[in-house]
């Protein structure tokens, strides 16, 4: 009777484990094909003189870019200097030292001739107290706000957008580097699309291994240790497949909080970054989204895939599973604390696809792999699975896998081809098979932790962070 | 049994279609950056070629003729690349970026050996590329050229091409080519839905000079207070003197964005009959329409006829008391240009008036006497 209900059991699982990877993957594969095609008509629309047009042009809005620091003494001047560099006809820089206990604020203040000023700080969303606001001598469009730590890079960025003097912000991470024309690409869907843009991202990559010098990237390199290149697929995946297939979708709900350009009266509006969210950009985004729905505007969270913020990735590993760890907490944490999105038909396609992809996918994906792998061996000891089926169905769900890792390197290829070196590419390719064995599985395993750190409400931070700068390749 | 076999043969099957397919893929990649890196080498040299090939064409004052692809100079001889493929793009791309920075004979002589060598036609049909880029590039390609004889296709461009961008391109180009009988389309295509493909044909109407004058004129009476307020912008930016009758409709319309523009050409007008319609404007309900009322009053002098210069100095005393500052700083300083007349004035109403005499003696103006 026992034997007959388990293997009953077994079968009904088998099943909807089946129907559910074939439902994934026809998503995955939905997603692969739309990505080309928008791709590719974004290309054809794209010219070279429209951005230099822009860039004379009085056209384009101000931008205030907001950058949060904490501790992030090796990286700071470098990415400060990277910023101001960018080419745009006007806008501002807006540092925000979030109380770093390191010497972050000395190396500005040092390198950029900072002075404390007088200067008008409204505190339109309520953050951490300020100690003070800083101005250069010689950049005038570089302002510093020194505040209390408020244990969350959204109190710092709110802290930024009070700051700000511009109604779009761009907010960046201290350890990124935008490249020049990046406010440009990105503020195009703001001044172009017929829908009001309340937001617009671009792609993340990783820097590890790319040569910066003085702020601007050089060469684009692999880093060298295969944590960093198991994220360069990851990215690549993530953006240039999934991002662009949701953006033309219009159920984006992910802008990085790496990098993102935002329209301040809206992010006001709905109260800026929330400091409890764990996930405090795509916490954004939804309440975003939610608000706009609900007064009945028509809108797009757009998204650039020309657009590249270098960022770097996590090299070891410990710091890898917790920010994994967090990513999944997060994830939770907004789906649930944004459940009725799902059901409400005030959200439409937002809802039910947006929101609905992240239940079924990216929330429900990993629990059942791993249910799957920890019911294999029982399977095999009660002989309810045999052995060449099963291993038959994982290499297939590797082949899949590899298939839309290749299928985003083959869109980088023929699209923005940052990666010059045959080594590199060839790297990526191989490294795209790799991952499927052993990394996949132990990003599972951060996801499952994730989920039980959640549900058992243990708050667990960034940890000590240690920091290498750009031109040594490493940090996270 | 049977069920267990049919599905390890169907497990199969998938695996062979998707292990065929991540071959597939990674092939594509790999043969398509081999090409595409190929490609790129020979895209190079061929430029480098082409480049050492055309020194003397630019240097040289010998006799220079061209007959088809073969371009001769004194004893230098060079027969250019087939227009089509990579080699003929690359030879194409590399006269044209010459172009850009050429004047004269130079110029004339690279742009001959472009129309007799058949590069011109190829570029032209790129104009109907079903890529949007193809038809931007082919339009930037035809206005460096000067390709005269492609100003029909630029034209339909210009007024039908489905992209903003190639729209704003297409009317550069024409733009370009320096023909007075373009103006009119460019005046049409002015009514571009993309803001920023208006800006840039404004821009092309801006750098066609005086020519475009009479017909940009002809758009101040338009309905579309878009379109006006670019052609005030236009005739502002060119500098055209517009007399105050062709600006009659503009001083009057429901827009203060194109009043002001209108007082501001009455200014630059320089046309004594102008006086009285920017005294008129200097009554506007909206603020910085008077401002530019006051700086167009300075700009066109204390009028000659004694009742004009009654209302003259009449209206621009009442301006001192204008509830905006703005205003009456403007009126202070147009006051201070106006002769002794205009001093005593502001002296005996201080304030903002005195802050003007100051202010003109500190950059070292003086009353007439």
């Amino acid at each position: 009777m026992i034997v007959s209900l388990v293997r009953a059991a077994f079968a009904g699982f088998g099943v909807f484990v089946v129907a559910y990877t074939l439902l994934v993957n026809a998503t995955y594969l939905a997603q692969t094909a739309i990505a080309f095609l928008s791709i590719r008509r974004y290309l054809r629309g794209r010219t070279r003189e429209r951005i230099e047009q822009l860039f004379r042009s009085r056209l384009v809005p101000p931008i205030s870019v907001i950058l949060t620091a904490y501790n992030e003494g090796p990286t700071i001047v470098d990415s400060v200097r990277a910023m101001l560099a960018l080419q745009y006809s006007q806008y501002e820089v807006v540092v925000v030292n979030d109380g770093s206990t390191d010497d972050t604020l000395r190396l500005i203040a040092d390198a950029f001739d900072l002075e404390r000023v007088e200067k008008t700080y409204d505190e339109t969303i309520p953050t951490r107290p300020v100690r003070g606001v800083y101005a250069s001598y010689t950049y005038p469009n570089l302002v510093v706000v020194d505040k209390i730590n408020g244990g969350a890079k959204a109190d710092a960025t709110n802290a930024g957008i009070n700051a700000a003097a511009y109604p779009l912000f761009c907010a960046c991470d201290a350890d990124s580097l935008l490249e020049k024309d990046a406010l440009l690409q990105l503020v195009m869907p703001m001044i172009d699309r017929e829908r009001f843009v309340p937001a617009s991202g671009g792609v993340v990559r990783a820097a590890n291994g790319s040569r910066v010098v003085r702020g601007t990237l050089g060469r684009v390199a692999l880093g060298g240790r295969p944590i960093e290149i198991f994220q360069v697929v990851e990215y690549l995946r993530a953006f240039l497949i999934g991002r662009t297939a949701q953006a033309t979708l219009n159920i984006m709900l992910i802008v990085s909080g790496a990098f993102g350009l935002f329209h301040k009266a809206t992010v006001v509006a709905v109260g800026g970054y929330n400091p409890k969210a764990i996930g405090e950009d795509f916490e954004l985004i939804v309440r975003i989204a939610k608000y706009l729905h609900r007064t009945k505007r028509s809108f797009e969270v757009a998204f650039v895939p020309q657009t590249v913020c270098w960022t770097m990735v996590p090299h070891l590993w410990s710091v890898l599973g917790r920010q994994r760890n967090r990513w999944h907490r997060g994830l939770m944490q907004t789906l649930q604390w944004h459940a009725d999105m799902l059901i409400s038909p005030t959200y439409r396609g937002t809802g039910i696809f947006g929101i609905g992809y992240f239940v079924a996918v990216e929330l429900l994906g990993p629990m059942v792999e791993l249910v799957g792998y920890a019911l294999f061996p029982i399977g095999l000891l009660l002989h309810l699975v045999s052995p060449l089926s099963a291993a038959l169905f994982f290499l297939i769900a590797v082949g899949m896998g590899v298939f839309l890792s290749l299928c985003a390197l083959l869109l980088e290829e023929i699209s923005f081809r940052r990666y010059s070196e045959w080594g590199d590419v060839l790297l990526i390719a191989a490294y795209a098979v790799l991952e499927n064995f052993g990394y996949r599985q132990l990003t599972l395993w951060w996801r499952l932790t994730g989920t039980i750190d959640y549900f058992a409400g243990r708050e667990k931070g960034w940890g000590t962070m240690v920091r290498t700068g750009f031109t040594s390749g490493g940090g996270d | 049994m049977i069920a267990e076999s049919v599905e390890r043969g169907l497990l199969l099957w998938f695996g062979a279609i998707i292990g065929a397919l991540d071959l597939f893929v990674l092939l594509t990649i790999v043969i398509g950056k081999a090409v595409r890196d190929l490609n790129e080498r020979r895209y190079a040299a061929a430029r480098r070629r082409v480049t050492e090939a055309l020194l003397p064409f630019l240097e040289s004052d010998e006799p220079f003729h061209v007959h088809g692809r073969v371009a001769v100079i004194g004893d230098e001889r060079y027969e250019l690349p087939r227009p089509r493929g990579l080699v003929g793009r690359a030879a194409r791309e590399t006269i044209v970026s010459f172009l850009a920075a050429l004047r004269g004979e130079a110029r004339e002589r690279l742009v001959t050996i472009l129309h007799e060598g058949g590069y011109v036609e190829p570029v032209a049909r790129a104009l109907r590329s079903r890529s949007a880029i193809a038809r931007a590039r082919a339009a930037m390609l035809l206005g460096g050229m000067r390709a005269t004889g492609a100003g029909g296709a630029l034209v339909d461009r210009v007024l039908h091409d489905r992209s903003p961008e190639v729209r704003a391109v297409a009317a550069e180009a024409l733009g370009a080519l320096h023909n007075v009988a373009s103006v009119p389309i460019l005046i049409a295509a002015l009514r571009d839905p993309a803001r920023h493909s208006e800006l840039r044909i404004s821009a092309v109407l801006v750098r066609l000079g005086a020519a475009a004058v009479p017909a940009v004129e002809t758009v101040l009476h338009d309905a579309d207070e878009r379109v006006v307020r670019l052609a005030l912008d236009v005739l502002l930016d060119i500098g055209a003197s517009v007399g105050a009758s062709a600006l009659a409709v503009s001083t009057g319309h429901a827009s203060p964005e194109v009043r002001a523009r209108a007082a501001e050409l009455l200014g630059a007008s320089g046309d004594p009959a102008a006086g009285a319609a920017a005294l008129e404007l200097t009554h506007d309900e909206i603020w910085f329409v008077r401002v530019r009322a006051a700086k167009a009053l300075d700009r066109l002098g204390v009028p000659e006829e004694p009742h004009e210069r009654e209302a003259y100095y009449g209206r621009l005393e009442r301006m001192l008391d204008d509830p905006v500052w703005h205003v009456r700083r403007n009126a202070a300083a147009t006051l201070a240009d106006a002769g002794r007349r205009g001093e005593r004035i502001l002296r005996a109403h201080g304030g903002v008036g005195t802050i003007a005499l100051q202010l003109r003696d500190l950059r070292g103006g003086a009353a007439p006497t």
